[in-house]
This record gives structure tokens, C-alpha cells and sequence, in this order.
């Protein structure tokens, strides 16, 4: 009997541990705009930041909303079913040089140029991993934002199998381009837990 | 009256001494070292580049010991060049320049890399110890080597197990 009452309370505990508290749209909004910088890492190396932001599928359901606020409740589930197997960050390169543009730094010619566009549309992800707990995954999915110079940073949205929130999430980048090597950063997993949920 | 005046002047006295002690110790600037050989070869992101290069190494070499083994087999064992058979000389000669273009071309390749490594190792090294020095309130951070940029130093003053300790926490992306 008491074995059985050990094991459904860390079962309660367990479960307890990783429920969330369910929030609408507004509260979502404002949760959000207070506590997304919890859920971002940085690291600096010489003249380069290195960000790494963690995008909750609630956050994506929000961009929907504000890109059209028409949208149905049917058109956010879909959004929301497509993205739930889906772990997503933004990663930014940022160029700490007033008025520089990452892409163009310390090129040789209008060709390398080329090169780093052609790199970071398609060839990138093959060089970023995420460690969720003992799991190192492949990016599967990448977008290049283009800003053509008007930034001194360029975004990669980024996207890795996987649904296991209860775990610190650790991106690994291999800065090939400009040689600056392995780079990792790491969200806690007390900040994802306490990510709340939506309610569509 | 006079006793009066005497505890006055001793308390500004002791405020005074209070005050010059403090100054003297808050306008010293916070100094400490590091043992730069220790630094670089206890950090992390070091000994992984280190096990990368030698299994780079360790395939080039494999590459290089199977073409070996065929020019053995093609030299059927002899010492000398007379007693090789004829039929395999040409395929012989073939196969060694192909070894020792394989050999220049994986010299080329490992010093490349290990160059390259080197490079990325610096850069981080030297960005973490800045870290660290700005979090911990450094004014300066020395770095002691072999080739005597300091002769001396107290050892209270060495940081390097704390910013081994830290380097390798900010390498590994880990937050505080």
C-alpha cells in the first residue's frame, strides 16, 4: 500500500513538474513580452554576439494573430498540430561594428560573397545541432532572413525534431565562416517549464 | 574640557585612518594571474580539437598504410628493385608516387586544420578571460608563461584554476 502511495505521488510530482498554467491570447501576449528574455542566450566572441532565442509554438500561433487578425480558431489548431513536433529557435549573428554588415565582413571579393549567401540558404544546417538531454539532433528544417546589408546581424529561424520539453536545450554551431569555431548555447529547462500555455 | 577635545581628535583620527585604509584599498587596482600553458591546455574546446586532429590523423594514416600494403604485395616481398617481377614495376612505381602525393597532400591538410583550430582556441580563450575579468572585477589579469613575462607573483593572486573552472563552463554554453 505504501509503495503504491510513493509511487503516485512522485507520479504527481512528476507530472506537476512539467504542467503548465494555461493563459488566452492577451494574457499569452503580455506573459510573453515580460519573459521572452528568459528564454535567450548569448555569447560574445571577439567582434561577434552570438544569439540564441527559444520560440514556444505559442509564439508562433501569436505571429499568426498579428500577421492576420482574421484568423480562425481551425487555422491556429492546424498551425498548432503542424508545429508540435517541431522545436524552433531564432539564431543571430550579430556583428558588433557600427554599421556592419555581417555578410560582407572581411570578404575578399564579390564571389565569397556569393559563397556565405549559398551557405546560409542551404548548406548551414548541416552544421547546427541542438542536444535535448542525451538526444543530438539535426536541424531539419532552416530559414535565412535576408536583409541585404540594412542589419549588422543576420537570423536563422532554426527548427529540430522533438516534443520533450523537460530538458535543458543546447544549440551547437560550427562558425565556419568566420572562423570563430564550436559555439554553444543553452536554454534551461526551468525557463521552458515555465513557458504556460496557450488556450485557442 | 580637555578630555573632551582629546576624544574628538581621537575619533577623527580613527575616521581618518578608516577612510585612508579604504581608499588606498578600493583605488588599488584588483590584479591577479594566470598560467597561460595551463589555461590553454585545460580548456575544453583545446582537448576536443586535439582528439579531432588525431583522428584525422589517425585516418590519413590508415589511408597511407593500405596503399603500403599493396606495394608490398606488388613487390612480392623483395629488398631489392631487380628482384621485383617486371609486370609490376611500372604499377609499383605508379603507386609510390601516389604515396607520397597523398602524404604531402595530408601534411598540407593536418597543418591547415591544426591552424585553423589554433586560431578559433585563441579567439575563445582570449574572450572568456575578458569575461571573466569584467564579472569578477579585474583590473588587470597577467598572464605568466615560460618565457618570463612575470618572474614572480603571489600565489594568492593566481586565478587559474577559477578561470579554467570558468572558461570551460562558458565554452560548453552554460548559463549561470
Amino acid at each position: 500500500m505504501i509503495k503504491y502511495c510513493i509511487i503516485g505521488f512522485l507520479g504527481v510530482l512528476l507530472f506537476s513538474s512539467c504542467e503548465k498554467s494555461k493563459l488566452n491570447a492577451k494574457e499569452y501576449k503580455e506573459w510573453y513580452s515580460e519573459n521572452d528574455n528568459s528564454l535567450e542566450s548569448e555569447k560574445r566572441i571577439g567582434e561577434f554576439i552570438y544569439k540564441l532565442k527559444y520560440l514556444p509554438v505559442e509564439a508562433i500561433i501569436l505571429e499568426a494573430i498579428k500577421n492576420n487578425p482574421e484568423v480562425t480558431r481551425d487555422e491556429l489548431l492546424k498551425i498548432q498540430e503542424e508545429q508540435k513536433d517541431i522545436q524552433t529557435f531564432l539564431f543571430r549573428i550579430e556583428l558588433d561594428i557600427k554599421g556592419a554588415d555581417p555578410m560582407k565582413y572581411q570578404l575578399k571579393d564579390q564571389i565569397e560573397y556569393q559563397k556565405r549567401v549559398e551557405y546560409y540558404s542551404f548548406i548551414v544546417k548541416n552544421d547546427i545541432f541542438l542536444v535535448d538531454g542525451n538526444d543530438t539532433l539535426p536541424c531539419i528544417i532552416h530559414h535565412f532572413e535576408r536583409y541585404y546589408g540594412s542589419a549588422p546581424y543576420l537570423n536563422l529561424m532554426v527548427g529540430f525534431k522533438g516534443t520533450s520539453n523537460c530538458n535543458d536545450k543546447k544549440l551547437i554551431y560550427n562558425d565556419i565562416v568566420f572562423n570563430n569555431g564550436i559555439i554553444k548555447l543553452t536554454i534551461n529547462k526551468e525557463e521552458i517549464e515555465n513557458i504556460p500555455e496557450l488556450t485557442i | 574640557m580637555k578630555k573632551t577635545i582629546l576624544v574628538i581628535v581621537t575619533v577623527c583620527l580613527f575616521g581618518l585612518s578608516i577612510f585612508i585604509s579604504g581608499y588606498t584599498y578600493y583605488s588599488k587596482p584588483k590584479v591577479a594571474y594566470v598560467s597561460v600553458s595551463s589555461l590553454y591546455n585545460e580548456f575544453s574546446y583545446k582537448l576536443e580539437m586535439e582528439t579531432k586532429l588525431k583522428n584525422l590523423q589517425s585516418n590519413q594514416q590508415m589511408a597511407l598504410d593500405s596503399i603500403k600494403m599493396e606495394m608490398k604485395i606488388l613487390s612480392n616481398g623483395a629488398s631489392r628493385v631487380e628482384d621485383i617481377p617486371k609486370e609490376n614495376l611500372v604499377e609499383l612505381q605508379q603507386m609510390q608516387q601516389v604515396y607520397y602525393m597523398k602524404e604531402k597532400k595530408f601534411s598540407e591538410e593536418y597543418n591547415s586544420f591544426s591552424q585553423e583550430y589554433n586560431t578559433q582556441i585563441i579567439k575563445q580563450l582570449n574572450q572568456y578571460v575578458i569575461d571573466y575579468g569584467k564579472e569578477n572585477g579585474y583590473d588587470y589579469i597577467f598572464g605568466a608563461n615560460s618565457e618570463g613575462s612575470i618572474m614572480y607573483a603571489n600565489e594568492g593572486d593566481d586565478v587559474t584554476k577559477e578561470v579554467v573552472e570558468y572558461i570551460n563552463k562558458r565554452y560548453n554554453g552554460n548559463q549561470e
